[in-house]
């Protein structure tokens, strides 16, 4: 493009300079979330804080920085305090979102099913929760709400588990949560948000956002 | 301190005085185009817009707006560029249009910060924190840049470079090994390609010494006095003189230049270097260089083993000149010879300004005159590379020379600086570069001067004496019956031979004794090989009898009348073989080394030259051949220069100087001023002409008395030459006088009877010329006498000799 005068180019910035203002026109909504080099992608509103990372780890039972390697975690609080603490909690008061990335060794692998993703963070099927029970160590107050098999693109499929769990206090959690795999079921990939329930009921609409924004594309 | 004058460029032309700054006299900012107005807008716009598309293809989530949206945020610091941009060229646009602004900001802002700056510092340190100031610049993009990467401040990214360089040095050192490797190969190829054409001949191997040298004394006292300053250098550098350092050898190929620098070689007992011709002519720019770097190399590493070395560059013009511009200028060279044809070196003498104006005379007057369709003619085609040395290898060997007095190294160079230590002078390199060349006009100036090449010497064709010594040299090595006088007579009959041509001749008359089957050179194989080597082998075309009469008639003619009117020069031969380009000839070589000519010579040359014609119109009736044109051309040619050059004619004045002035000659055309529709040219050309030909018709006239005379004579030589086809300068003098020569028996001659039976014979071939038949009587057969000196059989096959 050839400008012939000052004139004619001036009025072309003038014209690209409110459309880009329109369009970004006030803050951001959200906050994206990557893992690149997993392709795990999902957004949370922008007003949820990002925890730190090595002590959610720590929360999760893994050493500060010792993190098996192609791990990957992330948590966001939506609360006044953020918390790594509130990632297992159940009575918090403002959802919690939580990613992992988990890449499996060979014998989990092999052994992976619709069942073993459902119970990847918690005894979600009866079996399960009848073994923890016998040892003494199960959930208490636990209701499942809702329980659907997602597959996507790439060989993608897992399952979304909706359920109630209570605390020792009485106050109960509902946790929404997806595990997918890929093809081979090499990796997990796995997104949970939990709230109070009355909060997880407030909140409903903005918590399924998050949840069908969470998306696996493996590289 | 006193302001610099301002003053406007409107009133000066030039360069400006020192002192005086040059101001625009415009009093606004010159308006830029609007591509510059717009490119770095335009760019940075660009940038924002990478910025956007890059986080949408990064997050399949991330639509358009969110994209935006992140990158007005994130990507802030572009449209901070953005901005900044704007409002530069904002500050431009006023500049354009507001006098006041600009001034203020060009003369006010920046103009007092510049004065500040000059107060302040002078212009090295200006220099140092201006670069100072541009290193810092690139550490902060390099600091901003790597901190946006890493995701950290751009102040940590400069604390964590370090730590990240580390990570990355094994891929950093596998680029350099990549590098290294890749040049490395170029660098192999190049060292190999840059190997050969050097020869280094150690003490041990030279044997030549300079007793092996012949006929070329004067040159060789001269090149002696080189070698005792080469092996002698305090008798010279005592006095706070320099030992020469090069030597150029030049002149006809074959006179021992070669030879001369191998003796130079044997004699001091120093390495001899050897560089071939080719050694320069190269595939690749940059080879020849490194060839004349690694010469240089290995000759200061000899001569400091050696305490001397000798380098020989043969054929130097190989290494061509860098273009007709590097000849320019200087003043002429003592042996410059006059452009114009000169006996003696008439040019020498005269004062340069005179030298210019014959020169750029001569120079016009070898423009061809102006021709309709001759323009292309006129058309100069640069000289160029001359030589295949060229692609900076002569500048590179002009380098070396001038540089052997340089330090060197990189340790005394630059490591004995940084100590504070003056390097080290370099030591007195003893390297003797000799050259030879026969175009020594191909060789460069530069080469050729003082400091490089000291001592420029002519090897011409030795001297007589030293042509005696070196067949005496050549023929001791093999049995031969030569006695002195015959050495004596071959090199007076060999004007021009040098030492390679001796060689091969002696070479040629021991395979012409071979032979004929014996092992002992004698005189007829020397004359045997002689004609060999000038004449070429016969080409075995037979005439017609009666045009091989003519053909002898017409040689015998002229060398009757060589034999009786010119004494400077001796019949070398006589031959009625056919040639490339001729039928027969008779052929002379001057008896001494004589250098002027003489009115009486060039007269007897036109008498010789006029002698066929005269022989033919006597022989035949008054008929002629179209074979004497050669003969009056060469006459014309003489005659002309005797007339109008040489002072030999009826006029004094030079025809040339006549012409190119413009004042007539005598004896014709116009003095002083042209009339109108006379051609000055025309008039002395026809003046000059009429002189020419009552001349020649002069000389004609003697020619015929004098073939008058010796018409016996004639016809035994053209007897001689019909038996034999080719014969000696002394054969035919024994013909003449009737002795019994080298080959041919002149005796029978003497008979009255056998003349007449040559008479017979004439006539009968003149009657044949005239019918166009057969000639009815054979060919007289001489009678056999006995042998006087010399066993004198013809050679088996010497393609030349008797056929009767």
């Amino acid at each position: 493009m050839r400008c012939g005068r000052i004139a004619g180019c001036g009025r072309l910035l003038l014209l690209l300079a409110p459309a880009v203002t329109l369009v970004g026109c006030g803050a951001p909504g959200f906050t994206f979330v990557a893992d690149s080099s997993a392709g795990t992608y999902f957004k949370v509103p922008h007003q949820w804080q990002q925890v730190d990372s090595g002590k959610l780890a720590q929360q999760l039972g893994f050493v500060s920085g010792a993190t098996p390697k192609g791990m990957w975690l992330v948590g966001y609080d939506s609360g006044t305090s953020p918390s790594p603490s509130h990632v297992l909690s159940a009575a918090v008061s403002q959802p919690f979102a939580f990613a992992w990335v988990v890449p499996l060794n060979s014998k989990t692998s092999n052994a992976m099913s619709y069942n073993n993703l459902r119970d990847f963070l918690f005894p979600v099927t009866s079996l399960t929760q009848q073994a923890q029970a016998r040892q003494g160590v199960g959930p208490s107050g636990f209701r499942l709400i809702s329980d659907s098999v997602i597959t996507s693109s790439q060989g993608i499929h897992g399952v979304r588990e909706i359920f109630q769990l209570a605390a020792r206090s009485g106050k109960a959690d509902i946790f929404d949560q997806i595990a997918f795999t890929n093809a081979n079921d090499t990796t997990v990939y796995l997104l949970m948000v939990h709230c109070l329930v009355s909060c997880y009921l407030h909140n409903r609409g903005e918590i399924d956002t998050v949840m069908t924004s969470f998306t696996v594309r493996p590289r | 301190m006193r302001r610099p004058k301002v003053i406007f460029s409107s009133r000066v032309e030039g360069l400006t005085p020192p002192g005086e700054r040059l101001r625009d006299r415009r009093p606004t900012r010159r308006p830029l185009v609007i591509w510059d107005r717009l490119k770095f807008l335009l760019l940075l716009a660009l940038l924002w817009w990478v910025l956007v598309w890059s986080a949408m293809a990064n997050n399949p989530l991330i639509s358009f707006r969110d994209a935006v949206q992140i990158e007005l945020r994130e990507g802030a610091w572009v449209l901070v560029l953005i901005g900044l941009e704007a409002l530069r060229q904002i500050h431009f646009l006023i500049s354009e249009h507001s006098e006041r602004y600009h001034r203020f900001w060009t003369q006010r802002v920046f103009g007092g910060f510049d004065r500040a700056s000059h107060r302040a510092a002078s212009d090295w340190t200006r220099f140092r924190i201006r670069r100072v100031l541009v290193w810092l610049l690139w550490i902060a993009i390099i600091a901003t840049i790597v901190g946006k990467l890493i995701h950290q401040t751009p102040v940590l990214a400069l604390v964590i470079a370090p730590l990240l360089i580390w990570h990355v040095l094994p891929f950093i050192l596998q680029l350099l090994f990549g590098f290294v490797f890749l040049i490395g190969q170029f660098a192999a190829l190049f060292w190999f390609l840059s190997r050969g054409g050097i020869d280094v001949y150690y003490p041990e191997d030279v044997t030549t010494t300079f007793g092996d040298v012949w006929g070329q004394d004067h040159v060789l006292e001269r090149v002696k006095e080189n070698i005792l300053y080469l092996e002698k250098p305090d008798l010279i550098e005592r006095h706070g003189g320099y030992v020469p350092g090069g030597i150029l050898l030049w002149g006809p190929p074959g006179t021992g230049k070669t030879l001369m620098a191998e003796a130079v070689a044997g004699e001091t007992g120093k390495p001899y270097v050897f560089v071939d011709p080719g050694a320069f002519i190269n595939m690749f720019f940059g080879i020849g260089v490194l060839k004349v770097k690694g010469l240089f190399r290995k000759l200061r590493k000899l001569a400091l083993r050696y305490g001397g070395v000798i380098v020989f560059f043969d054929e130097a013009d190989s290494l061509g000149t860098r273009g007709v511009m590097g000849g320019q200028g200087g003043a002429f060279p003592r042996a410059t010879p006059a452009p114009h044809h000169a006996a003696c070196n008439g040019f020498a003498y005269l004062s340069q300004d005179i030298q210019w104006a014959l020169l750029r005379r001569e120079m016009q007057a070898w423009v061809p005159d102006d021709e309709p369709g001759s323009r292309r003619n006129r058309q100069i085609m640069p000289a160029g590379m001359g030589g295949g040395g060229g692609m900076g290898t002569l500048q590179a060997l002009l380098t070396e020379l001038s540089g052997l007095k340089k330090p060197r190294g990189f340790i005394n160079r630059y490591v004995r600086r940084l100590f504070g230590m003056r390097p080290k002078p370099p030591p007195k390199y003893r390297i003797l570069v000799m050259m030879a060349s026969n175009m020594p006009e191909a060789l460069d100036p530069a080469l050729m001067r003082p400091g490089r090449i000291d001592r420029i010497y002519k090897v011409g064709y030795p001297s007589k004496a030293g042509r005696i010594r070196t067949y005496r040299g050549y023929l001791d090595r093999v049995a031969n019956e030569l006695t002195a006088e015959e050495i004596d007579k071959l090199a007076t009959i060999t004007p021009y031979a040098t030492g390679a041509t001796i060689k091969d001749l002696v070479n040629e008359a021991l395979i012409a004794a071979i032979r004929d089957g014996r092992d002992v050179i004698t005189w007829p194989d020397v004359i045997r090989a002689k004609h060999l080597k000038e004449l070429g082998p016969p080409e075995d075309v037979e005439y017609i009898e009666r045009e091989r009469h003519a053909v002898a008639v017409h040689e015998a003619c002229h060398a009757l009348v060589a034999f009786q009117t010119r004494k400077h020069l001796s019949i070398d031969l006589a031959t009625i073989e056919k040639g490339g380009t001729y039928l027969g000839m008779v052929a002379n070589i001057p008896p001494e080394d004589q250098f002027t000519n003489w009115r009486s010579e060039y007269q007897s040359d036109i008498l010789v030259s006029l002698a066929s014609l005269a022989g033919e119109r006597m022989f035949f009736d008054e008929d002629s051949s179209s074979g004497v044109s050669a003969d009056l051309e060469s006459a014309t040619t003489v005659a002309s220069f005797m007339e109008g050059y040489w002072g030999m004619g009826s006029t004094v004045s030079s025809y040339s100087t006549a012409k190119r002035l413009e004042v007539g000659a005598p004896g014709g055309g116009q003095t002083g001023r042209k009339k109108r529709g006379q051609d000055t040219e025309a008039e002395l050309r026809r003046a000059l002409a009429d002189r020419i030909e009552d001349n020649l018709n002069k000389l004609l006239d003697s020619a015929e008395d004098i073939v008058a005379e010796n018409r016996e004579q004639v016809l035994c030589l053209a007897h001689a030459l019909e038996t034999h086809k080719t014969l000696a300068g002394d054969d035919v003098l024994a013909v003449l006088e009737r002795r019994q020569g080298p080959i041919v028996d002149g005796r029978p001659y003497a008979d009255p009877e056998f003349v007449r039976k040559l008479e017979v014979y004439h006539d009968s071939a003149k009657h044949a010329h005239k019918e166009h038949s057969d000639v009815a009587v054979e060919l007289p057969l001489a009678p056999r006498y006995g042998r006087a000196e010399h066993d004198l059989a013809p050679a088996a096959d010497p393609g030349w000799a008797a056929d009767a």
